[in-house]
């Protein structure tokens, strides 16, 4: 229901779409950064397959503005380096409007220091805060993102914790930036929650075995270890933990593990871990009142039509692609007009957007716009995701 | 609580090791025969690992078919490897031969995504050994099994090297492949068998490795890194050392995780391999 008030909402926004169905007109030309190669391929490579979904279902439902919209994307191969000159190039060579993307945290730092400097607006799909952080990481304003913050995710595990009576954690965390980025909000936010982390190790995220890290956080006797990184690592530590003698914390992993990968790799050690993660993973439990149960049914739905489910299985992250340009036709829709400057202001004023990740309501402050509301604590019980209790 | 550390560092140390050793293996054998280190080592182990995982899931493969199959695939791949780098550049220099077999572990990676796609597979335990506890003592399966193949590996390639014609040609190919021509030996024939062999050997590996971490494509390089240092810290010569110097890697790898923190891990272990190439450097001049 809430994506067709949203569809009329724009039909009446935008006259021209309202007379003629078919877009027409030069088209707006959105660049996408998508990690097709290297460690963040995994997430990358659907990303742009959604993406290239998602600018076919605008332009069937009559564009945005009423003018077709054109996707000019290029692979970033998960490096920051190759980003950034990517991200020139859509910029100077193919003047796009705006760019959703990349992939990763270390590519979006690249990415947003030289699109803050063109003003131009850019919706990342990356994991870590440090893109809208502000503060050290440099001014925010031309760019948002879809994804939760970590801060949400942190906020969603400690909640949780605490309503089982946990207070004392330990923290193993990759040496990347998306496990470092996880790792300072753990101890940031500890206190505020009557939580202490008394134990902490870091490791490599290329590692084949971390029994070593799990013994030393063990032996520090906490009530639960939350595991922060991405990819198969995450398995690995899963059956490192299980493997120790004696009594084991609760395993927590962190908002990136969610999907069948996880299930796969970790096999029975899965079981009985905890994480936060997008109401993707469990459409079935949603109330029917949740207003994202509409657009999550109909994105899993062309999920699969489009055949991307085949190749890479839902998981947590696969509608980021899909907020992110949701999030831009709606900010163009309010904005009126194909002008970055419009877009930017109008980004910031958006209010209870309906995404597959979200409802995002967006301010000046805040450039993600996702409460801890948009997040489901899953417990994995016989191979499958399900609502913790 | 002292004697639960200790124990933990031999737990940790050998899942590590096991891995870095069987990597190193294959490194060895390479540059014995025909002084030259295999970047593709790791792409190698994951292609093995592959192809045996496909196999699996069209018939059923019990352990000494597994282990068989595996073998031949490592085989075919690891000709295959001799063909398209070395085999092309017998006479070229070293530095381009070198970076014939970086090219290959692109290529390789290439093929995996091409066939295999980018998602971390799991490929099945093909080889049922049990875990092993041992009081304070605990090794995965898959760290008992990767102790077991480089156990044979190294006594069986040892017999081979040491006791057999074609053994003992490949030895004379590396220590002096001149003289060896001169007496007779087919050195292309023993350059190619030594890449085949190390093929094979990663594939074997894989069967251990594969369960532990799963396989994705992006998986070569940081395998072969470790196995690289394992190999220099082992000297490359023997089989037996080369192996024992993955073992001390991860040793030595858990042992500072354990007492000080996974923190400086890598620049520590990397300064322990310069400080040996110096400290050791006879090691690697023995031969003209």
């Amino acid at each position: 229901m809430a994506r067709f008030f949203l569809l009329v909402a724009a039909l009446l926004l935008c006259p021209a779409a309202a007379h003629a169905a078919a877009p027409a007109g030069d088209p707006i030309v959105v660049g996408g950064l998508f990690a097709q190669s290297g460690p963040a391929a995994v997430v990358g490579t659907p990303s742009k397959l959604v993406a290239e979904m998602t600018v076919k279902q605008i332009n069937d439902m009559g564009g945005i503005l009423g003018r077709p919209v054109k996707l000019v994307s290029y692979d970033t191969e998960s490096s920051p380096d190759v980003a950034l000159r990517q991200a020139r190039q859509l910029v100077e060579g193919d003047k796009v409007l705006a760019i959703i993307g990349p992939t990763s945290t270390g590519e979006g730092l690249a990415v947003k220091k030289y699109t803050e400097e063109k003003h131009v607006p850019v919706i990342m799909t990356v994991g870590g805060d440090a893109v809208v952080a502000g503060g050290k990481f440099g001014p925010y304003d031309w760019t948002f993102k879809a994804p939760q913050r970590t801060a949400t995710a942190v906020a969603k595990i400690y909640d949780y914790l605490k309503g089982k009576n946990i207070t004392k954690i330990a923290v193993l965390s990759s040496k990347d930036a998306f496990g470092q980025d996880g790792a300072t909000e753990l101890k940031d936010n500890a206190a505020k929650y009557g939580i202490e982390i008394i134990a902490e190790e870091t490791f490599d995220p290329k590692g084949t075995d971390f029994s070593a890290q799990a013994f030393k956080l063990q032996a520090a006797k906490p009530q639960a270890a939350v595991v922060w990184t991405i990819g198969p690592a995450g398995a690995i530590a899963a059956k490192n933990f299980a493997a120790l003698p004696g009594e084991r914390p609760l395993l927590v992993q962190c908002h990136g593990q969610p999907g069948p990968s996880y299930l796969e790799l970790a096999g029975e050690a899965a079981g009985g871990t905890v994480m936060p993660g997008t109401k993707l993973m469990a459409p079935e439990s949603l109330p029917d009142e949740d207003p994202q149960k509409i657009v999550i049914e109909a994105f899993i739905k062309a999920y699969k039509d489009n055949g991307i489910q085949e190749k890479f299985p839902l998981n947590t992250h696969s509608g980021y692609a899909y907020d992110a340009l949701t999030l831009l036709r709606a900010g163009l829709e309010k904005a009126g007009k194909a002008d970055p400057e419009a877009l930017r202001a109008a980004l910031e004023k958006l209010n209870r957007v309906v995404g597959v990740s979200g409802v995002y309501t967006m301010s000046s402050q805040d450039h993600n716009g996702l409460g801890q509301d948009s997040m489901i604590m899953l417990i994995v019980d016989s191979n499958r995701y399900k609502l913790a209790p | 609580m002292l004697a639960l550390y200790l124990a933990q560092i031999v737990n940790s140390g050998l899942a590590l090791g096991a891995v870095y050793g069987v990597m190193a293996l294959g490194f060895s054998l390479i540059f014995s025969a025909s002084r030259l280190i295999n970047f593709a080592q790791g792409e190698l182990l994951l292609l093995g690992g592959l192809t045996i995982m496909s196999l699996a899931s069209v018939m059923r493969l019990p352990p000494a078919a597994a282990l068989l199959a595996a073998a031949a695939a490592g085989f075919v791949l690891g000709r295959a490897l001799f063909s398209t780098t070395l085999g092309l550049t017998l006479r070229a220099s070293p530095l381009r031969q070198l970076m014939l077999t970086v090219a290959a572990s692109l290529v390789f990676q290439g093929v995996a995504i091409l066939c295999w796609g980018k998602n971390p597979l799991m490929p099945p335990r093909l080889l049922p050994l049990p875990d092993l506890r041992l009081g304070l003592f605990f090794l995965g399966r898959d760290t008992v099994t990767a102790l077991a193949l480089a156990l044979a590996t190294v006594v069986v390639l040892g017999l081979f090297l040491g006791r057999t014609r074609l053994g003992r040609a490949l030895r004379a190919t590396s220590q002096n492949a001149v003289a060896a021509r001169l007496q007779g030996v087919d050195t292309v024939f023993c350059h190619a068998l030594s890449f085949a062999l190390a093929g094979a050997l990663a594939s074997l590996a894989a069967l251990a490795v594969g369960p532990q971490t799963g396989l994705r494509y992006d998986m070569g390089l940081g395998l072969g890194l470790k196995g690289f240092a394992a190999a220099t810290i082992g000297g490359y010569t023997s089989l037996g050392r080369v192996f024992a110097g993955g073992i001390v890697l991860g040793l030595a790898e858990a042992a500072m995780v354990l007492t000080i923190s996974g923190e400086f891990k890598e620049t520590a272990i990397y300064i322990l391999v310069i400080l040996l190439l110096v400290v050791a450097p006879r090691e690697h001049d023995e031969r003209p």
